[in-house]
């Protein structure tokens, strides 16, 4: 090379810094963005795979539903494309800090000895527990280091046997690697959701069988875990695991099933053994009993004849006592008649002796009578008185006799009876012996009967006892033997990455910024080149004479354009080494800052996308170097006379609104010129326009995306759904049976459905591997109240069609846009085991999160032929946060209710979503004013440089300074404003498309764009070209008519 | 008849890096109101630094120039600014009319900012151009170019017209009749034309002849009875 063309290459790079610059930048920020974006996504992948390598992410996680036993890991391991398998407890609990109750996942500790697993955890405080009643918890958590962790007692039974301790104090906090999200994914207990997880000292675990294994594979090549390779790779491993699993299954199944055949067989014959010796035992004790028992009868029998006996004698006596109580009487009578007799006979002796005194008397008055007839009277009265006493003395004396025979018969009488009562009496005692004799016999029978009742309820209960304890023992053998029929299949799930939790998320998050990085840069790169070429071409018009005068001079056309091209690869080698490196440095670290609240995935590592760092740093280079020889050849070919004249003024013309007399008359002078300005450099418009319209379309789709994604949560949420939570039940039921869920209508509305997850993928009209779901409400009408079915566009409702016409669904938009199908088209799906059906579409609802099939009952009925299982319940409440959360965990905790999903938990995330999309959102803005920026400076120095000569005209005409700057900046604005406009259609455009291609597949975000963001939008393109004036004013100040004016360049 | 224009020990000096040069150095005149004043001298005498120190476009560095009574030496920019747009017309050898602006635009451009303007149209037909007051100016000869920038310049209604070589890119023939719009002009309108030429043919025209030489004044007379530009061979 020459070196005085060296020199004035060199000088040009100096000479001219507002090109230089306006080149500069527009490279670093074509190749910055294209190289940096397009980066990000290699970058989070890159982050991740090192991550996952360094704490030995395993590939698979293997579950087996009867425990995985350390067999089971030897034999996995032995497999020649897996490095390691590790086995592992895990166990879901209910457990509470006081009386705070949330769902924990427990966890064994990694081996501490392997470095891998020794990474996996990264304690931020206190230390690795030591006892098994410690343990080191969830840093994203309110634990603190001395929480005592209870585990709650209504856990499964299960779950309790697989922990030999109860709570757990807490020694420590730590990240894991098995959560590389802030989601701790999804648990059969409570609520359904993982609230935190605990790690725990293997010796924690009371069980001979692991729940989990870890495994693995052989990675030699550190195949990134996003490489289709990889992908590849664990199809084929998890081929192989799931067949080895299943032979593993079937060999347990086989011992198992022995096991319990031997165990059933020694049972059997134990039981007959037990059998045949209560039987022998039972015999040999009712005999016994049958012998007492015919002993005691008789003794009885005995008994009863003494009894007879007894009684006889006892009669007899009873007789005599009479008889001898008749003849004591009888003897009485005679004693009573004697002394009755005696006493008369007494009487009569005492009458006698009166008689004999008055006899005596008589006598005495005879003797001493004289009077004859005195003594004739006395002797005759006493001669009557002798012949009274002679008979009474004579009955007396017969009366005595009398008497005395009497007497002697009742001294006879007297005498009998006494021998007759001694008799009697001895009797009498001779009974009395007897029957304290009978008594006694009576009370040894009895006693005898007593025992014979307690042998015989003493064999009684033998028998029962013994009957069923060999009952219990059949029974056992009997549920044995059904166990054994009953035996399951031990159930291996074999799952890859895509299902620990916060994988997928990752994972489509990463191809999400992927998708957006692809599309942005382009349009950049479009800008940039526009700007390129517009500035090269100004360059080398600005160099006719000198190229012309370098011509003449003889200097080689290549010589000639090898200045430009230098300058070009210059500024874009230069530039792009600048931008790509400030590209790779910010881009891919602020989209990884906007995901750091979501993952946590140890230290950022920059990616260096080979492909897009290439393109962006040839890229612009090629773009410039082209824009310069196209600029160049014109210069070129000219020959040096003609260059080195003064170059022909761009000549005026007229332009097309000049055709239109009315509407150009009514622009004003400066307006008319601002118009011919603009048709006149029509590179320029377009760079400026396409510029401008860009800066205003990325800052509309950065601003729209936060409202779409903003929207989504309020309108989902706020119009379309109006449930709080689903419930997922265990069994089916409905809005009829008399259950708690039903019963408990206090504070909350149900509504049943029928929730399954289709397949949709067959067929032209296939939903494009969206996660589809079926959703058969029990009645459609109480559904409205949960559910608001309207077109998104106009709110017009979306009816089922009436009960008795031909089966029709109500899809959601996202489907029937990834269906490609509208109200009247027919669909077809199944669900899972069911023959594929194909139904007309009644109507298109507005729908954001998840995708539907909506049928009514009969719908599904005459569609499928069976019922529908109403499975899913809809929540619906007006009750505080607080009090509702109480009722889900009330709700949860009856019999039927699996799990309850609060719409509080979507929102979270939602919300998580929309904080880094205001990263991304920031990151758009600064771009796209920086693209504003270059552009509008770019077009504001050319614009100067090259009407120097008019504008200093202008200054010795004598415009004002301010009409000066008018007469360019009308044209900026006026570029700024058209510009504007068209970027306000292409971002509404631009923000569907990257809404479109960044959406997730669970979630329509929402096609909208607030007012406020077309505002924003407007006012920071019009801050740009404002600022780019202020920038610009010295400039103009410092034309000098003078230097302009002197002469032709 | 009134001085006009008065040139005081006007010196200027440029600085370009450490280099100095002066352009004039002491320059004193006067120029008569109404007067066709004709600076001549060779090339780098100082004769345009004179012209644009008068245009307001450029600045002495000492000594006072006194046109209409006002220093415009001690002017700031914004009256300086307001005398360009309200005093003085400027013709350039270039002519500099604004490419993209038809004829009648350019004589707009300027007639649209002052107080007093005269009718672009009139001014156009007055240098014979109104049948051309559509075309741009790449459509135009350089002759008409160049009336379209007297045309420009009049039609302000200056009281002082500056021309800059405005014969010096013309054919002789051109730049006669260019010569007699201009005298026409100081004639007819009383306006006070100063003329800056290498060419001494023609300031046999001049009411007043300046020669400038190495940044002085080498002499000042009056021409006692001025040609008609007809007369004037270029």
């Amino acid at each position: 090379m020459i070196r005085t063309l060296r020199k004035v290459r060199r000088r040009e790079l100096l000479n001219t810094p507002g090109r230089f610059i306006a080149l500069f930048l527009i490279t670093v920020l074509g190749s910055g963005f294209f190289a940096g974006l397009q980066s990000a996504a290699p970058s989070m992948e890159r982050t991740a795979d090192v991550f996952f390598r360094e704490t030995g992410l395993p590939d698979f996680r293997l579950y087996c539903d009867q425990g995985i036993a350390i067999e089971d890991a030897q034999a996995v391991r032995a497999l020649p494309e897996v490095a390691d398998a590790v086995p592992a407890y895990r166990v879901d609990v209910r457990a509470a800090i006081g009386t705070a109750s949330s769902n924990y996942a427990i966890h064994s500790l990694p081996d501490s000895h392997r470095e891998a697993d020794r990474a996996r955890l990264t304690l931020t405080q206190g230390r690795l527990p030591e006892t098994p009643d410690e343990c080191v918890a969830d840093a994203y958590s309110h634990i603190r280091i001395g929480d005592v962790i209870a585990v709650n007692p209504d856990n499964a039974e299960a779950t309790l046997r697989l922990l030999s301790e109860r709570a757990f104090t807490v020694v420590g906090l730590t990240w894991s690697a098995d959560y590389i999200s802030i989601d701790r994914g999804n648990t059969n207990i409570g609520n359904g959701r993982i609230a935190n997880f605990l790690y725990v000292p293997e010796s924690a675990f009371d069980s001979p069988y692991y729940t989990e294994l870890n495994v693995a594979l052989a990675n030699d090549a550190q195949l990134s875990a996003f490489s289709d390779a990889y992908g590849e790779r664990t199809d084929e491993a998890s081929e192989l695991l799931s067949r080895l699993v299943q032979n593993r299954a079937e060999d347990r199944y086989g011992k198992t099933a022995e096991e319990i055949a031997a165990q059933i067989d020694a049972g059997e014959a134990d039981y007959a053994n037990k059998r045949s010796q209560a039987d022998a035992g039972l015999s040999a004790a009712q005999a016994e009993l049958q012998e007492s028992e015919a002993k005691l009868n008789r003794e009885e029998e005995r008994y009863r004849q003494y009894v007879s006996e007894f009684n006889a004698g006892k009669e007899t006596a009873a007789a005599n006592r009479k008889a001898l109580e008749d003849a004591g009487n009888a003897l009485t009578a005679s004693g009573e008649q004697l002394a009755a007799g005696r006493a008369a006979l007494a009487a009569g002796r005492n009458a006698l002796g009166e008689l004999s005194l008055q006899r005596d008397a008589l006598t005495a008055a005879l003797a001493s009578a004289t009077d004859p007839a005195a003594i004739a009277a006395l002797t005759e009265q006493l001669g009557a008185l002798n012949a009274q006493m002679t008979e009474l003395s004579v009955r007396l004396d017969a009366q005595e006799g009398e008497l005395a025979a009497g007497e002697q018969a009742f001294q006879d009488g007297s005498a009998r009876y006494g021998e007759s009562k001694a008799r009697l009496e001895s009797a009498e005692a001779q009974l009395a012996t007897k029957e304290s004799e009978l008594a006694a016999f009576r009370a040894e029978l009895d006693r005898a009967a007593e025992a014979l009742t307690a042998g015989r309820a003493a064999y009684e209960q033998e028998y029962a006892s013994a009957n069923e304890a060999l009952d219990d023992a059949r029974k056992e053998l009997d549920e044995g033997r059904a166990a054994l029929n009953d035996l399951p299949v031990p159930a291996w799930t074999v799952r890859g990455r895509e299902d620990f939790p916060g994988h997928t998320g990752f994972r489509s998050d990463a191809d999400r910024i992927g998708r957006m990085s692809l599309l942005l840069p382009w349009f950049l790169f479009l800008v940039a080149a526009l700007v390129c070429l517009t500035t090269m071409t100004r360059m080398v018009e600005e160099h006719r004479t000198r190229i012309g005068v370098l011509k003449a001079l003889g200097y080689r056309r290549r010589s000639i354009m090898g200045i430009y091209q230098f300058y070009a690869w210059f500024i874009g080698l230069f530039g792009g080494v600048i931008g790509v490196s400030l590209g790779l440095l910010i881009f891919p670290r602020v989209v990884w800052n906007a995901y750091a609240t979501m993952y946590r995935m140890g230290e950022f590592m920059p990616a260096v996308a080979p492909v897009p760092c290439a393109v962006g740093l040839l890229g612009s280079t090629v773009a410039i170097s082209l824009a310069t020889a196209a600029a160049c050849r014109r210069a070129l070919d000219s020959n040096a006379a003609s260059l080195m004249r003064p170059q022909a003024p761009k000549p005026g013309r007229r332009v097309w609104p000049e055709r239109i007399p009315f509407l150009w008359r009514r622009f004003t002078f400066s307006q008319k010129v601002t118009i011919r300005n603009l048709f006149r450099y029509k590179k320029r418009f377009f760079m400026t326009i396409i510029g401008v319209a860009g800066c205003t379309a990325l800052l509309l789709t950065g601003f729209g995306l936060q409202d779409s994604v903003d929207g989504v949560v309020d309108l989902q949420y706020g119009e379309v759904s109006h449930a709080r939570a689903t419930l997922l039940l265990n069994h089916a039921s409905g809005a009829a049976e008399e259950t708690p869920l039903n019963a408990g209508s206090d504070g909350y509305d149900i509504a049943y459905a029928h929730l399954a997850a289709v397949d949709a993928s067959a067929g032209s009209r296939n939903n494009n591997g969206l996660v589809t779901y079926l959703y058969v409400p029990e009645d459609a009408e109480a559904l409205n109240g949960f559910l608001s079915f309207r077109e998104r566009r106009g709110h017009k409702p979306v009816l089922f069609p009436p009960a008795g016409e031909a089966p029709a669904a109500v899809i959601t938009e996202r489907l029937a846009n990834a269906m490609g199908v509208k109200a009247g088209d027919e669909i077809a799906f199944s669900p899972p085991d069911m023959k594929e059906v194909s139904v007309r579409v009644a109507g298109v609802t507005e729908n954001y999160v998840y995708n539907y099939i909506y049928l009514t009952s009969e719908a599904y009925k005459t569609l499928f032929g069976i019922a529908p299982t109403f499975t899913s319940v809809a929540l619906k409440s007006d009750l505080p946060e607080a009090d509702f959360n109480d009722l889900l965990a009330e709700l949860v905790a009856t019999e039927n209710v699996t799990s309850a999903l609060p719409v509080s938990q979507l929102r979270e995330i939602m919300d998580q979503v929309i904080a880094n999309m205001s990263a991304v959102v920031w990151l758009i803005i600064v771009v796209a004013s920086a693209l504003a920026l270059v552009v509008l400076y770019n077009l504001v120095n050319i614009n100067i440089t090259e009407r120097e000569r008019e504008l200093a005209t202008l200054k010795v005409l004598g415009f004002y300074r301010r009409e000066v700057a008018a007469y360019i900046f009308r044209e900026t604005t006026t570029l700024t404003i058209i510009g504007i406009l068209i970027g306000l259609v292409c971002g509404v455009f631009l923000h569907n498309y990257v809404i479109a291609s960044i959406e997730v597949n669970e979630v329509m975000f929402a096609r909208l764009i607030l007012p406020k963001s077309y505002g924003f939008a407007i006012a920071f393109t019009l801050g740009c070209s404002l600022l780019i004036g202020l920038l610009m004013l010295p400039r103009l100040k410092r034309i000098d008519p003078v230097g302009s004016l002197k002469s032709v360049e | 008849m009134s001085v006009y224009v008065t040139f005081d020990e006007v010196t200027k000096v440029y600085r370009t890096g450490e280099v100095t040069t002066a352009a004039l150095n002491g320059a004193s005149f006067a120029v008569d109101r109404g007067e066709f004043c004709v600076v001549v001298g060779p090339s780098g005498a100082g004769k345009t630094t004179i012209l644009n120190i008068l245009g307001g476009i450029d600045r002495c560095s000492s000594g006072s120039v006194v046109v209409d009574g006002n220093d415009i030496a001690k002017m700031n920019e914004h009256r300086l600014t307001v005398y360009r747009r309200q005093d003085v017309g400027f013709v350039f050898q270039f002519y500099n009319l604004v490419q993209n602006l038809t004829a009648l635009e350019n004589v707009e451009l300027a007639s649209e900012i002052c107080d007093n303007p005269l009718n672009p149209r009139e001014v156009l037909d007055a240098v014979e151009l109104s049948h051309r007051i559509d075309n741009f100016p790449a459509q135009l000869s350089g002759g008409e170019q160049q009336r379209v920038a007297i045309a420009r310049a009049m039609a302000k209604n200056p009281k002082l017209m500056l021309c800059d070589e405005p014969t010096g890119a013309l054919d002789g023939a051109t730049g006669v009749q260019i010569l007699k719009l201009l005298q026409k002009m100081s004639l007819d309108s009383g306006m006070t034309v100063i003329l800056i030429t290498h060419n001494t043919a023609i300031t046999g025209m001049a009411q007043k002849v300046i020669e400038v030489r190495n940044g002085g004044i080498e002499s000042v007379y009056r021409n006692a009875d001025p040609k008609r530009a007809e007369e004037v061979a270029l």
